[in-house]
């Protein structure tokens, strides 16, 4: 799984460094069209696991986070708008194996926890199944959660422009320059 | 069915060529008529999503899932659609067409006036005589009746009005141009560059030649590239080179163009008596109409395959297999390039960066069978690249969470290099295009059937060349994250589908003369990618820009002299 989502990863900072950005896009449609299934308008426990889950993935800090934005709304939109029920119907079943398997991490329902017990969740889920060592049944749809999930984040106005820092005209293009630590990165440079 | 006009020449398309021959024969004095079937765009006005950021679109630039799959599916957009350029791409649901079994075939169409010109890559290569003199060297294809001697002026006519921007290098297979300032490579990109050049003396490694400017061109109402990198949504700077921007505009100003959109022209008329075309046939986007337009002259200008299309159901007594097909090649050796894509993280040089987002990459001219010959293997590939350093996007995989995921996306990653190679494709008179009977469009015309694949030369071209770039990757001291094992693309997909109606010295195996000009009907010049005798390995725009320029010349000539 490590290498799967590694290499799916790789691939779209590839396409978009060739100029090939749609690419991108394509890669994210075919992902989220597959990670995109309920009928409109989920469960309420759904709900509250996919708001928890963003808060966690992207707290706020001196920023908002994830859930503050938004984030869970665009995955319950892209879910809603997968073209193939069956699809829909696949990853709400993985989707429920996900937050069985947060729940029994947590010994309780993960959205209850407070926010540093569920960040200790999410980091030892992440590190189980993002490297490969369990949740292979769902490792695909929960890497097409995460990445939605931080697509979601990124490209609202809060992530892409308070947290990052977007610049639409550069007016220019410094080809080799020093790389400062400090300064924030753009979100819409490829 | 009525005669709704005269003109001395009408040009059918409105893209890259369809603007070129416009602009050209207006400024000769021409009164012309161009035909687009799709919508009108204007320029700047109608490039609606130009400057939304993600979080005004309703779908953050992903476009709706179930619209995409319905409408922009792959097989329509080669996958270069997303929600800020798709409506400059012609719909599946609307737009069907045919393959044959088990060669599936990418066909992107841009039906609206601009055409494909608003959402093309901009690579702008010239050929040499390594790609005219291929068919007659390995006897693959027609010999082409032209050399880089008859398309060199054009190739300059084209450039200096386009703007494209690229070095000066003296390779003999990547012939010089008309060039404005190039783009800079980046660091790592130099950093390859260097490696490379020193561990194989016989390849280079350059910045791309792209049709993105560098230098402003007030006299066309164009600005400088900005660096912003979304030229697909329409650029209101004019920075790249479309019709919109710069060819229709051109045109327009002679007072001598007359433009017709929203209406399709479905045939080419003959008189078998003066042994010439009289005009054409068009109807409007419900099928309905049935107009004629009459003039002198007839330019296709439709894109490759809709050229041939269009020719095909241009029938008659004396052309019952379509206009100018007394050969049989009409709709024979249709070709694309072969991709690959090799990705590799770039260990280091984290204290180096960049700013601004390139519209452009760097490029690997061929050396196979060039200064490297190799046994077995026919033509060549040339390499398209880039490095940089990625930005959130790589977060998704990253066994990180919380702030400390937040903190890290903060900056970009470390650096990736990316590799393209894109290979030489033989014609091959079984990749073919034909009119199915069996299927018809909405118009109620018969949809086209596409039987391409990849024949056994390219496929060796492909492995060879993706050898050869994972080598150079690796020599660098790249870590290879991701490479195909399979053609990245299917035929059609690198949207450099071209040939069908051949150039050629001989009537009996090809449609067009060294003019574009058909063998059977001098009055009709075929100056779109159709035309192509092969395929070489650069991106071929630039090449149908200059033959467009060099035909409707000719034609005029002709025209004065009484000869057509």
């Amino acid at each position: 799984m490590t290498n799967e989502v590694s290499r799916r990863t790789a691939i779209v900072d590839g396409l978009a460094m060739l100029g090939l950005t749609a690419f991108v896009s394509v890669r994210a449609i075919r992902q989220t069209a597959e990670a995109s299934e309920t009928a409109p308008g989920v469960p309420n426990a759904v709900r509250a696991f996919l708001d928890a889950y963003a808060d966690t993935l992207i707290p706020d800090t001196d920023t908002p986070g994830a859930k503050s934005v938004g984030a869970p709304a665009f995955v319950e939109l892209m879910m809603s708008h997968t073209p193939d029920p069956k699809d829909l119907a696949k990853f709400q079943t993985k989707l429920d194996l996900i937050r069985a398997e947060f729940d029994k991490r947590a010994g309780a329902s993960f959205a209850q926890l407070d926010a540093a017990r569920r960040a200790q969740v999410l980091e030892a889920f992440d590190r189980d199944v993002l490297t490969g060592k369990a949740g292979h049944e769902y490792a695909l749809e929960y890497g097409q959660l995460r990445s939605v999930t931080l697509y979601a984040y990124y490209t609202s106005e809060v992530g892409a422009t308070q947290e990052l820092r977007y610049q639409l005209v550069p007016g220019r293009y410094d080809a080799d320059i020093p790389f400062d630590p400090h300064a924030r990165a753009y979100s819409n440079f490829t | 069915m009525s005669t709704e006009g005269s003109f001395d020449a009408i040009v059918i398309g409105s893209g890259i060529t369809g603007g070129w021959a416009a602009k050209e024969l207006t400024e000769k004095g021409l009164k012309v008529l161009m035909i687009e079937r799709g919508r009108k765009v204007e320029h700047r006005t109608d490039y609606t999503t130009e400057t939304l950021g993600p979080w005004q679109l309703p779908f953050r630039g992903l476009g709706d899932p179930q619209v995409n799959a319905r409408d922009y599916p792959a097989r329509v957009t080669g996958g270069f659609a997303n929600e800020w350029n798709q409506h400059f791409f012609a719909k599946d649901s609307e737009n069907p067409f045919q393959t044959a079994p088990g060669h599936p075939f990418t066909w992107v169409r841009g039906y609206q006036l601009g055409g494909k010109s608003l959402i093309w890559g901009r690579l702008s290569f010239r050929w040499s005589d390594y790609d005219f003199d291929a068919n007659r060297r390995d006897g693959h294809g027609v010999d082409w009746p032209i050399r880089y001697r008859d398309l060199a002026p054009w190739y300059d006519h084209v450039e200096e009005f386009v703007g494209i921007s690229g070095s000066q290098e003296r390779l003999p297979q990547l012939p010089d141009g008309k060039f404005q300032p190039p783009m800079p490579l980046n660091h790592v990109e130099k950093a390859f560059k260097t490696k490379l050049e020193a561990q194989y003396p016989g390849r280079k490694l350059i910045i791309g030649r792209v049709a993105n400017m560098t230098v402003d061109k007030p006299e066309q109402g164009r600005a400088r590239c900005q660096y912003r990198n979304i030229c697909s949504r329409g650029c209101s700077y004019g920075a790249y080179f479309s019709t919109l921007s710069s060819t229709l505009p051109a045109a327009q100003k002679t007072g001598n163009l007359t433009v017709l959109t929203d209406r399709r022209v479905v045939a080419i008329d003959y008189d078998p008596v003066t042994k010439r075309a009289t005009g054409v046939r068009v109807v409007n986007a419900q099928g309905k109409g049935g107009e004629t337009y009459k003039a002198k002259l007839i330019f296709v200008c439709a894109a490759a395959l809709n050229s041939v299309q269009l020719l095909l159901q241009s029938r008659s007594e004396s052309f019952p297999s379509g206009l100018g097909n007394t050969s049989g090649a009409l709709g024979r050796g249709v070709m694309d390039h072969v991709m690959g894509i090799i990705i590799a993280a770039v260990p280091g040089y984290t204290d180096r960066t960049y700013y601004g987002n390139r519209p452009n990459g760097f490029y690997i001219p061929r050396f196979r069978n060039i200064t490297e010959p190799k046994e077995g293997l026919l033509r060549g590939y040339a390499f398209q690249g880039s490095a940089g350093r990625p930005n959130w996007n790589r977060g998704s995989s990253m066994p990180v969470t919380g702030a400390a995921l937040k903190n890290e996306l903060r900056h970009q990653g470390g650096w990736v290099l990316a590799l393209t190679p894109f290979n030489e494709c033989l014609p091959r008179d079984d990749n073919q295009v034909v009119l199915d009977e069996n299927h018809l469009d909405p118009m109620g015309l018969p949809q086209l059937k596409i039987d391409v694949s990849w024949g056994k030369n390219e496929l060796a071209l492909l492995q060879d060349s993706m050898a050869e770039g994972a080598r150079m990757v690796e020599s660098f001291g790249g870590q290879i994250v991701f490479k195909t094992e399979q053609p990245f693309n299917q035929p059609g997909g690198a949207i450099h589908e071209m040939g069908g109606a051949r150039m050629g010295h001989d009537p009996k195996t090809s449609i067009l003369n060294k003019y574009n000009q058909m063998h059977d009907v001098p009055n009709v010049f075929v100056t779109d990618g159709a035309a192509m005798s092969s395929s070489a390995c650069q991106n071929p725009s630039l090449t149908y820009m200059a033959l467009t320029a060099r035909a409707c010349d000719s034609a005029v000539s002709m025209l004065k002299q009484h000869r057509i």
